[in-house]
């Protein structure tokens, strides 16, 4: 399937390790006027089996906001959903929260 | 007349003529070689496993860059590593998505899909719209509108009556309802333009040149001008020379097809 992800391990610099791993991660999923609007929330509910008015919330966000963050986590969390996400042909982005 | 994707007990079944599955199979084999960096395998057997691939930049092609988008918006030096771990990985599965649609398309019978085909469809069907949509300028939620006023598909008093009714907020998605724009009922337009324009539109005969060519799908470039020209943007409304406008006209068409086609699939699929 080309849903599926093999996890992706990153040799990241450590320098400001302290500083930056009290900092989670977030997933972006930004609009775009191609995917449909139950298209991204059938990918919210299937990849993170989100429930139904959790992934209709997020779609709708994503829709009238321009984006919204789908999920928090570690960077290496963060980096597997980007590429699920973008897998599904969503355009999906990850960074550090702020 | 093609009908959409539906739950069956036999599982998610559609009817689609000779004609709509030719031209999809084509698209879906004009993305699958988008998708195909031209890099053989990689020499590395180690990096091959582990799926580490050589690419770090955004893909010039803005279409490709839109399907291997960069990862970090604001850290360009991220995305390349990211890149360089998940790229040819993230290629090989869209092109395994799109190859497992178009063996289905070859199947006897009505189209009939299992769940795993169903969402290797999905995949499919998104990417295919993603391409489209870059290669016809189709990049903000007006220029759908824009584009059927180009190609001449609505007239100046339908697009009044289409913005008097479709709030701003569902611009981008006036195609998905059973909007003003002539409604869902049926297949939008592929019956008159996937029949009619197929032959010229996909060089099926040998001339070719005659006809829009929507082999441009996959290079990218139209005829003559640069790699990141499209067909949409660079003439202002009204001012489309007729073989653009043909061009534009059986992509968009096309793409509305194709965007009706994959609305009926998502609900099928959901609808366990």
């Amino acid at each position: 399937m080309g849903v599926s992800t093999s996890p992706v391990e990153l040799d990241e610099p450590r320098s400001q390790e302290t500083v930056e791993a009290a900092k989670p991660w977030v997933t972006l999923v930004w609009n775009d006027p191609v995917n449909l609007m139950s298209y991204v929330r059938y990918v919210f509910q299937s990849y993170f089996g989100y429930p139904r008015p959790k992934a209709e919330k997020l779609m709708l966000d994503v829709h009238h906001k321009g984006r919204a963050a789908v999920s928090h986590g570690t960077r290496e969390e963060m980096e597997r959903d980007v590429e699920a996400l973008q897998g599904y042909g969503l355009w999906a982005t990850l960074q550090q929260d702020d | 007349m093609a009908r959409g994707f539906r739950r069956t007990r036999h599982g998610l079944r559609a009817k689609l003529d000779g004609q709509e599955r030719a031209v999809l199979a084509h698209l879906f084999v004009e993305v699958y070689e988008l998708l195909d960096d031209g890099t053989p395998a990689e020499t590395d057997p180690l990096a091959a496993l582990v799926g580490i691939g050589t690419s770090v930049d955004l893909p010039d092609d803005p279409a490709l860059a839109r399907l291997l988008p960069d990862a970090h918006a604001l850290d360009a030096e991220a995305s390349s590593e990211f890149r360089r771990y998940t790229e040819q990985g993230l290629r090989d599965r869209k092109r395994a998505c799109l190859e497992t649609a178009r063996l289905s398309l070859g199947r006897d019978g009505a189209l009939t899909l299992d769940d795993d085909e169903g969402q290797a469809w999905l995949v499919a069907l998104t990417d295919v719209r993603l391409v489209l949509a870059e290669r016809m300028g189709l990049r903000t939620e007006e220029d759908h509108e824009r584009l059927m006023r180009q190609v001449g598909m609505l007239l100046e008093g339908d697009l009044d009556e289409l913005e008097a009714d479709v709030e701003p907020e569902h611009g981008a998605a006036p195609e998905h309802d059973d909007g003003p724009d002539g409604g869902r009922s049926g297949v939008p337009g592929a019956g008159e333009l996937l029949g009619q324009g197929v032959d010229e539109s996909f060089g099926v005969d040998a001339e070719g040149e005659q006809g829009p060519e929507v082999d441009d799908v996959r290079s990218g470039a139209a005829a003559g001008s640069g790699a990141t020209s499209d067909v949409g943007d660079e003439a202002d409304d009204d001012h489309l020379d007729e073989a653009r406008r043909l061009q534009l006209a059986t992509m968009l068409s096309l793409y509305d097809f194709l965007t009706w086609l994959q609305e009926t699939l998502v609900q099928a699929v959901c609808e366990d």
